[in-house]
């Protein structure tokens, strides 16, 4: 049927239709932010209260200027690989990784929260004969569109074991193909580097590069947060 | 003449039937044309279960001779061959063998009927052949009567044999062409659609990428729709035919797995963007069928009885019915229009007519096979759906789950291999595609895999909205205008705390806004609206009238003009609205009237 042989009620049901699919869609993203490990407390955070989040004093474009960034033009973080999350206390840095990770999510994307802590106890504890393998969940962390890896600190990291090549197996994959991690820091970034550098072989080349790249590389982008 | 039909109670028929034979017969001797015809039409001798079309046993055995040569050698049966063909016989006697050469003879050299007659001939001889199949099963009647037991299964024989007639139809889709008559309709074809592109005989799904892809579905062709469980077929096929039907179309849908009624439910609760989960409930409670949605419901049902009128049709049938009472149904239906698209709910529960012991497979391919061939003589659309294989549902489902953007629904793909039943039925079908929900719950998106398309089109996946509560499949291109302002709603809503799960699930007050505009419409009589959308300009409000506009052009012209007709000032607006005593007590004007009238619009 052409258009302009509508109904008033089927131009009704048009717009009615937006309204539906706007919450069907709204709907889904939180179901989505559920499953990707968004606690219920640190969804939907708005962008006043991002703003609130961050630094007062490291971005020189200003807060305003950074929760616009991300809340507005989201699509543009996309063009990174990484964004860093450091400064502040871990209830800010997880608040401000969660608001990323949920407002990325928006964007009708997949995402996944993992605490650096319990990824690489996973990693230091698979057994030859678990029925779920490292490499299982490797290649499930690199498929996720937006990945966010909480309070990362290099003393997790134990030399015995090889969760370093896997961090470095999962971040090269998720670099190769364009998508995105978040990681906070648990201790700020300056603190971090020399030791970082020392001990790449424990936490990986990707990470212990981090840094590093972050100073003159565009893919990275560092978000500092205050305290709350 | 030595009849095959002795027990023919018609003289009428026989007398024809003695005459035009041999008629016939002179004509397949000599003209090649003719004989393909009759080949490719279905007139055929006497075989094991079938009478044949020939009355005459001559006839009938030098048909068979015509027909033989033809198939092997590609020539017409010459007295040379005759002789070779009849004297190699190890039947029948020296006096027999010379009684049917001797009648070549007779039919060549006595019967000269002119080429022009074949047709009439052609199909005389065929409605006596069809009339000699109806007569030898009503002869069956007779045993039903006098025997004591078992009448419904001799009924039941009757009622097949009754249905099973052959060439009740003249086949009119065998043909052979050369490739000079080929060039020349091929030719003729692309000067049509270069001239009116527009004026296309194809069927458009009204599913924009899906349309885009095919150009239409070709009369004839024959898709199979394939999914999981439970995966979106009989919606996608639903949505399909009312979108078919809405174009003025007539559709036939075969329903073996719901009924008749369930259908139609379905199919107002989607006209009527109501959750069918409503009817389901029942009552007149908050998540049952209230006032106002008991009434969306009936105006859906008014309007699409009344204005839409589609030519929507669906054929109830119990899982295991045999596809000949189905396509006997569809025949009747036919006979008062012809049908453009046959939606077929689905293959695997259509009762099997062959019996291929451990190989259900090959009556599937059977069945599926018939309906094509059904398809195509009858120049109509055939959609068609199919399971997909248990074990490639888990594999395929897991990849959907991982996919959201735009961006990797080319990972979702469902192939040729992932189909149950018979391979015969992916390699023989014009179209296959593998529905896939994504992995939202509930879903919100349909990918849709060319698993095989006739064009280059094979292997690409374009993805559809989804929603199961309404049982809706649409288009997101086509309400492209529409996307950038769902997705502001969808930005907004999700940071909004009030919008809880409960709320953004519901439907409760998804008219609310458009039904007050609607109202506060009513309260203003034409006139002042008109003044109205002078003052503000381009209205920004979503009323019925506004909403118009934005699909059809036309209207907004016509508003355009009556908005030029006044050419009144704002202050003769303004006074002349003050003496208006009709006015309702909102709209009374003040010093601040255009704020006011703002307001009671909620504009801005």
């Amino acid at each position: 049927m052409s258009e302009e042989n509508m109904s008033d009620h089927e131009i009704k049901i048009q717009e009615a239709y937006k309204i539906r699919r706007a919450r069907q869609l709204a709907f889904a993203i939180l179901q989505r932010a559920k499953d990707a490990g968004i606690p219920d407390n640190q969804m939907r955070i708005k962008e006043s209260e991002f703003k609130a989040l961050v630094s007062d004093n490291f971005h020189e474009e200003g807060k305003e200027f950074v929760a616009n960034y991300v809340y507005n033009h989201p699509e543009e973080l996309f063009q990174r690989s990484f964004v860093t999350i450091d400064g502040g206390n871990v209830e800010s840095r997880k608040r401000a990784g969660f608001a990323l990770l949920f407002r990325l999510i928006a964007c009708d994307k997949s995402g996944f929260h993992e605490n650096c802590a319990s990824l690489v106890h996973k990693f230091q504890t698979f057994k030859a004969t678990a029925g779920v393998f490292r490499n299982d969940v490797a290649d499930t962390l690199k498929e996720y569109d937006v990945l966010f890896i909480s309070e990362f600190r290099v003393n997790m990291f134990n030399p015995n074991y090889e969760s370093g090549s896997f961090f470095d197996e999962i971040l090269g994959s998720r670099t190769d193909h364009n998508k995105l991690t978040i990681i906070s820091f648990s201790d700020a970034i300056q603190k971090q580097d020399d030791v970082m550098m020392r001990k790449d072989r424990d936490c990986g080349e990707y990470l212990s590069s981090l840094i590093q790249r972050e100073k003159t590389d565009r893919t990275v982008y560092r978000l500092r947060v205050g305290t709350i | 003449m030595n009849l095959l039909t002795d027990m023919v109670p018609n003289e009428d028929i026989l007398r024809m039937a003695e005459k035009e034979e041999p008629r016939l017969l002179s004509i397949l001797l000599k003209d090649k044309d003719s004989l393909k015809d009759a080949i490719s039409f279905g007139i055929k001798p006497t075989g094991t279960k079938d009478p044949g079309h020939f009355f005459g046993e001559k006839n009938n055995f030098l048909y068979a001779m015509i027909m033989g040569n033809y198939v092997k050698y590609g020539t017409l049966l010459t007295r040379s061959a005759v002789d070779s063909i009849i004297d190699m016989q190890s039947f029948g006697t020296e006096e027999e063998k010379a009684a049917n050469k001797a009648h070549w003879d007779k039919i060549w050299n006595r019967h000269d009927a002119p080429v022009e007659d074949y047709r009439i001939l052609r199909d005389h001889m065929n409605d006596r052949y069809i009339f000699w199949q109806f007569y030898l099963n009503w002869k069956n009647g007779e045993d039903i009567i006098k025997s004591p037991n078992d009448h419904s299964d001799m009924i039941r024989e009757f009622k097949q044999g009754m249905n099973g007639i052959k060439n009740m139809d003249s086949d009119t889709y065998s043909l052979t062409m050369n490739v000079e008559e080929g060039m020349g309709l091929a030719l003729e074809h692309i000067k049509k659609r270069r001239e009116n592109p527009n004026d296309t005989d194809v069927i458009m799904t009204g599913l924009k990428p899906i349309d885009d892809i095919f150009n239409g579905l070709e009369r004839g062709s024959y898709t199979v729709v394939s999914g999981m469980v439970n995966g979106g077929k009989t919606t996608f096929m639903m949505n399909v035919g009312f979108n078919v039907s809405k174009q003025g179309k007539h559709v036939v849908y075969i329903s073996l797995e719901k009924k008749g009624e369930l259908f139609f439910r379905r199919l107002l609760a989607l006209h009527a963007s109501t959750d069918y989960n409503r009817i389901k409930r029942g009552g007149t409670g908050q998540w049952g069928l209230t006032d106002f949605w008991y009434k969306k419901l009936q105006d859906a049902a008014k309007d699409l009885v009344e204005r839409v009128k589609p030519n929507y049709k669906c054929c109830q049938f119990v899982q295991g019915t045999l596809l000949t009472k189905i396509l006997a149904e569809v025949d009747t239906i036919r006979a008062q229009r012809p049908v453009d698209l046959l939606i077929v709910d689905y293959l695997q529960v259509i009762g099997s007519e062959t019996h291929h012991i451990g190989r259900a497979d090959l009556d599937l391919a059977d069945i599926h096979r018939r309906i094509m061939a059904y398809g195509r003589e009858h120049s109509m659309v055939v959609l068609t759906a199919l399971q997909l294989k248990n074990s490639s549902s888990k594999e395929i489902r897991n990849k959907a789950k991982k996919v959201t953007g735009d961006a990797d629904i080319s990972s979702v793909e469902v192939n040729t291999e992932d189909y149950a039943g018979s391979q015969m039925i992916i390699a023989d079908a014009d179209n296959a595609l593998g529905l896939v929900l994504n992995g939202d719950k509930p879903p919100t998106k349909m990918f849709v895999s060319f698993s095989k398309a006739r064009d280059d089109a094979s292997r690409l996946t374009i993805q559809l909205d989804f929603d199961g509560k309404l049982g809706r499949i649409s288009d997101p291109e086509y309400h492209h205008s529409q996307i950038e302002e769902v997705n502001k709603e969808v930005n907004n809503l999700i940071y909004d705390e009030l919008m809880d799960e409960k709320k953004l699930s519901s439907d409760d007050d998804l008219f609310d806004n458009l039904e007050q505009k609607e109202k506060n419409e009513a309260k203003v009589d034409p006139k002042t609206k008109v003044k109205k959308q002078i003052i503000e300009g381009i209205s920004t409000t979503t009323t019925t009238t506004q909403a118009r506009e934005k699909f059809v052009p036309d209207s907004k012209m016509k508003v355009a003009e009556e908005i030029k007709a006044p050419q009144q000032s704002d202050d003769e607006i303004l006074k002349e609205l003050s003496l208006d005593k009709k006015l309702h007590p909102s709209e009374k004007v003040s010093d601040n009237a255009f704020d006011d009238f703002a307001d009671s619009f909620d504009i801005g």
